[in-house]
């Protein structure tokens, strides 16, 4: 199995993904294009984790799929954030910044200590 | 795509390739758009892409509802997997079929025969109560006063009722075209209620009906299906019993088989005329009693209570001085202890049987699984965890799992169709037996404890095996669990072969005794003359001797005798008195079986004479003294040390009021006449012309052809005699021990296919065992150990497997002995030359099984080994 480039925390993908999507539906690439651009191209992520992700995600209705046509002529899968989901998504973007808050405290207060 | 994933959501794969195609297609275009050249382009996303399918699978993985159908492909995997490798599957499947098909036979026929409770109401309430006599410690049946006495005075059964002892019910009744004679039930007015045992149609009699003494008669299913064809309207029909016509009132079911599995049809006692007389008679033993416990009495607490009873009437009445009571539940009763030890050995056998059988598959599934490392370490490469890998081998395992229950649910069909066919008669219950519900669990059941005990195990090992890595093959495990499973099969078959050596002694002696008299070529014919027909004695004597003129003059015919009773199925126990002493009943005054014989029995029974004379014509003479020929065991122990004939004893308790004794003229040879296994009873002899006689023919060869003959002479005597039984005595003895032989057979049968398949257990782990060590082997005997060595190295380890296996299951066999001694004739449960016998064989079986594999490792050329790797 090939792993993302990047080490992204567990769980964070999904929250990325959530975010990307919470303005408006998108197909899969333009998920993956838009994850590319927001984070400067740090976070690399490939259809191997990204397909899954998007699958779990509809699976747990925090995403709701749609064929539609689209800009190429042809119909292509779009997804789109469900209430569950953005609700899902504040919680965990909530609990994500209260960890990094959480860890940058404690960084910051070791790093005093040394200094 | 599979069909399961398919049947449910018909374009999941599909538009999921779509998607996928889309993304790729997106960006192709956009490194288009970038700038990048067509082809490059191609290659890039490619590239990125890793693999579709691996991207297709991971998102299938997270479908729901996933496993089920990765199950099922599993299932198949593993079906496609095995016929690749028939001969494994066929033998893995074969072996486990053997296992569960004889076991799940076995637990069938134990819980039809010993676990399943009687089929009456509240079965644990039933109790059989009988007499005990003190003196004597024998079990016995009582006399109807003391009966009403225990009913009356008992406060621990909710009710009792009582029934004429079976020896005493056999009836002649009209037959369809000629008399029968059957076995009857003439029971107590409770009988049917006691036992909450419903009609099938009709009713039971009455409590009025049974003081009134009418003659109404409820049929068994058996009578009523062949005397009515199974119609309502038999109900108010009369049948001819005795002379006397009963209305039939009901018909009891199949399963009704009480007081005996013959019982044809059953009477209110009182038809008797002797009846009214027989309530008060204390000194009889013509009645058996059963009772119903009230709710929440014990057993113990009931024999406490009857005990005070019986105490109080030994107080009251003399005769009962000698008379205890005992109860036991009528469980026991009808599923004797012997049949019960026996059932539950031979359930251990079959149990023995499955476990080797189990080591067995269990060695060829580990044995696969290792062969297999490579090809597993092969898929661990390719992206497969570790858990999918013990997925795929358990779902194998599941494959063989469903195959081998299969077959052996087949395989006990079957079995159980010959056990029906071929069981001893003497087996209680034995029409109950089918592969019922509890059966077919035990089989799948024990299929699938096999398969996870057997595939799991090697399952993990190898997973385990494969994430380290395959081309390692020196590193392996050595097998312990093979060693242990070879190991676990020897003693299993020793065990096995121990008790089938045991059990073919035991029938040996049995069937060795000497019976007393000359079974082969005789025949015996049961005949009943009515007295109505045959008021006295000279009218018997008449038919005697003109059946014994008629039959004698058939071709082949030698000489006719009869007696009482040939095969003692009636209880013909009388008291005597010897001359000389003075033993009252009460204290335990002998019991023996007089019978009276004929003019020529002896000679055509083939019976020796020891000492003094035959009856002859003056002894019949009426009128004449009264002269008795005893049998050897009782001679010798009424006149120990002294010589018998000249003796004089009486029948009854108490010497002949006007001095006439009966003289002892002769003393012939013990009879074996209940079967070849049970001890001569102390028997005696008068002469007499039996009303009911079973006749002794005498012929020159076999006899069986002289049957029919038999009967059409008797019947053209008397046309209205019921159609005679003929049997060959030999027959009747040979049927007697058929429990023995049927055990012996059995056993024989399992310890052949222990034997066999723990050998080739044994054979296929060295055989692998040297497949996989020829590596080490080539090396070895490249440094220089020669044939011998690797030999030696090769056997010693077959030889140590053997004897570790030997010595487990010889403690096995020995701790079991107390149980198998109660179930051996004449033969030690412990006999050490058996032991020892099996213990050898089994260790040559073990040598033998181990030489082929050892002669292959010294074929091993070094130079070869070498290079294979």
């Amino acid at each position: 199995m090939t792993a993302p480039k990047s080490d992204l925390p567990q769980g964070t993908l999904d929250l990325l993904i959530l975010k990307v999507l919470a303005p408006g539906p998108l197909h899969g690439y333009a998920v993956a294009q838009r994850l590319k651009q927001i984070s400067r191209e740090v976070v690399q992520v490939t259809q191997g984790t990204l397909y899954p992700a998007l699958h779990r995600l509809e699976n747990r209705k925090f995403l709701a799929a749609e064929w539609k046509m689209s800009d190429t002529g042809r119909e292509a899968k779009f997804y789109r954030l469900t209430r569950a989901g953005r609700t899902y998504m504040d919680r965990e973007h909530a609990s994500w910044e209260r960890l990094t808050d959480a860890i940058g405290m404690i960084l910051k207060a070791a790093a005093e200590k040394t200094s | 795509m599979s069909w399961f994933t398919w049947g449910r959501r018909p374009s999941l794969d599909e538009r999921l390739d779509a998607e996928l195609r889309d993304h790729v297609e997106r960006q192709r275009a956009d490194y288009v758009a970038h700038g990048m050249n067509e082809a490059d382009a191609r290659r890039q996303v490619r590239l990125e892409l890793g693999g579709l399918d691996q991207v297709k699978e991971a998102c299938r993985d997270v479908r729901p509802g996933r496993w089920l159908g990765e199950f099922v492909r599993d299932v198949r995997l593993g079906f496609r997997g095995l016929r690749r490798d028939r001969l494994f599957a066929a033998s893995v499947t074969a072996i486990l079929a053997l296992g569960i098909g004889t076991t799940s036979t076995m637990f069938s026929v134990l819980n039809a025969v010993v676990l399943r409770p009687l089929p009456y109401a509240r079965p644990g309430e039933l109790a059989r109560i009988s007499t005990h006599l003190i003196a004597q410690d024998r079990w016995d049946g009582s006399a109807m006063a003391n009966i009403l006495d225990w009913r009356e005075q008992s406060d621990a059964f909710a009710s009792m009722t009582f029934y004429r002892r079976m020896s005493a019910s056999v009836v002649t009744f009209a037959g369809i075209d000629a008399p029968q004679r059957a076995q009857e039930g003439l029971v107590g007015p409770e009988f049917f209620a006691l036992l909450c045992a419903p009609t099938l149609i009709g009713r039971t009699f009455s409590r009025e009906e049974f003081e009134r003494g009418e003659r109404v008669v409820v049929l068994s299913e058996g009578l009523w299906q062949e005397r009515f064809a199974g119609s309502d309207a038999a109900l108010g029909q009369t049948l001819r019993i005795d002379g006397r016509d009963h209305v039939v009132i009901g018909v009891m079911p199949r399963t009704f088989q009480l007081p005996t599995r013959d019982t044809r049809f059953w009477r209110p006692l009182s038809v008797l005329p002797l009846w009214p007389e027989t309530t008060s008679v204390r000194d009889s033993d013509q009645f058996e009693v059963l009772g119903r416990l009230k709710a929440g009495i014990g057993f113990d607490e009931a024999r406490a209570e009857m005990a005070v009873i019986a105490a109080r009437l030994r107080e009251a009445h003399a005769v009962n001085r000698n008379v205890d009571i005992r109860i036991i539940p009528l469980f026991d009763d009808v599923v004797g202890s012997p049949t019960r030890r026996g059932m539950w050995l031979g359930f251990a056998a079959v149990l023995c049987l499955l476990v080797i059988a189990c080591a067995n598959a269990g060695g060829l599934l580990s044995a696969r699984a290792a062969r297999r490392r490579r090809e597993l370490a092969v898929r661990s490469a390719l992206g497969a965890g570790r858990a999918r890998l013990v997925r795929q081998l358990l779902a194998e395992g599941i494959s063989l799992w469903v195959a081998s229950s299969v077959a052996g649910v087949l395989l006990a069909y079957g079995l159980i169709r010959l056990l029906l066919a071929y069981a001893p008669r003497a087996l209680p219950r034995m029409e109950d037996v089918g592969l019922d519900v509890a059966g077919l669990a035990v089989a799948f059941l024990g299929g699938l404890v096999v398969v996870i005990a057997c595939g799991t195990f090697p399952a993990f090992t190898a997973a385990k095996a494969a994430a380290v890595g395959s081309r390692d093959q020196s590193s392996l495990p050595r097998g312990r669990l093979q060693d242990l499973l070879v190991t676990g099969q020897i003693a299993g078959a020793l065990v096995l072969l121990v008790g089938a050596l045991l059990f073919a002694q035991s029938f040996i002696h049995a069937q060795r005794e000497d019976p007393g008299y000359l079974a082969e070529n005789l025949l015996i014919a049961d005949l009943e003359l009515p007295s109505d027909h045959y008021p006295d004695r000279a009218a018997v004597v008449a038919f005697f001797r003109e059946a014994r003129n008629r039959i004698g003059r058939l071709p082949g015919v030698v000489a006719v005798g009869g007696i009482t009773d040939f095969f003692i199925r009636r209880n013909a126990d009388q008291w005597v008195t010897i001359e000389g002493r003075t033993a009252r009943r009460e204290d335990g005054a002998p019991r023996l079986a007089i019978e009276g014989v004929t003019p020529g029995y002896f000679h055509a029974a083939g019976i020796e004479l020891l000492d003094g004379r035959d009856f002859d014509e003056r002894d019949y003479a009426s009128g004449a003294p009264g002269v008795f020929i005893v049998s050897e065991t009782l001679a010798r122990r009424f006149w120990r040390g002294e010589r018998s004939v000249g003796k004089r004893l009486v029948g009854g308790t108490s010497p002949p009021e006007n001095g006439r004794w009966s003289t002892v003229v002769g003393v012939v040879k013990d009879m074996r006449r209940e079967g070849l296994d049970v001890a001569p009873i102390l028997g005696a002899f008068v002469p007499a012309f039996p009303r009911g006689m079973d006749m002794t023919i005498r012929t020159s060869m076999g006899g069986d052809n002289l049957i029919p003959a038999v009967r059409r002479e008797i019947r053209a005597i008397d046309a209205s005699l019921p159609i005679p039984h003929v049997v060959r005595a030999d027959d009747h003895l040979s049927e007697k021990l058929g429990g023995r032989r049927f055990e012996m057979q059995a056993l024989s049968l399992f310890a052949a296919i222990a034997l066999l398949l723990s050998a080739a257990g044994l054979y296929a782990l060295l055989a692998y065992q040297v497949a996989l060590r020829r590596r080490e082997i080539g090396i070895r005997s490249a440094l220089g150990a020669d044939r011998q060595a690797i030999m030696t190295m090769i056997l010693g380890k077959g030889v140590g497997l053997t004897t570790v296996g030997t010595a487990v299951g010889v403690v096995g066999a020995a701790s079991a002995n107390r149980v198998t001694q109660s179930l051996l004739y004449e033969t030690p449960a412990l006999h050490a030359p058996s032991y020892a016998a099996v213990a050898g064989f089994v260790l040559f079986v073990g040598v033998v099984a181990a030489w082929l594999p050892a002669l292959r490792a010294t074929r091993i050329s070094p130079m070869t080994a070498l290079r294979e790797d």
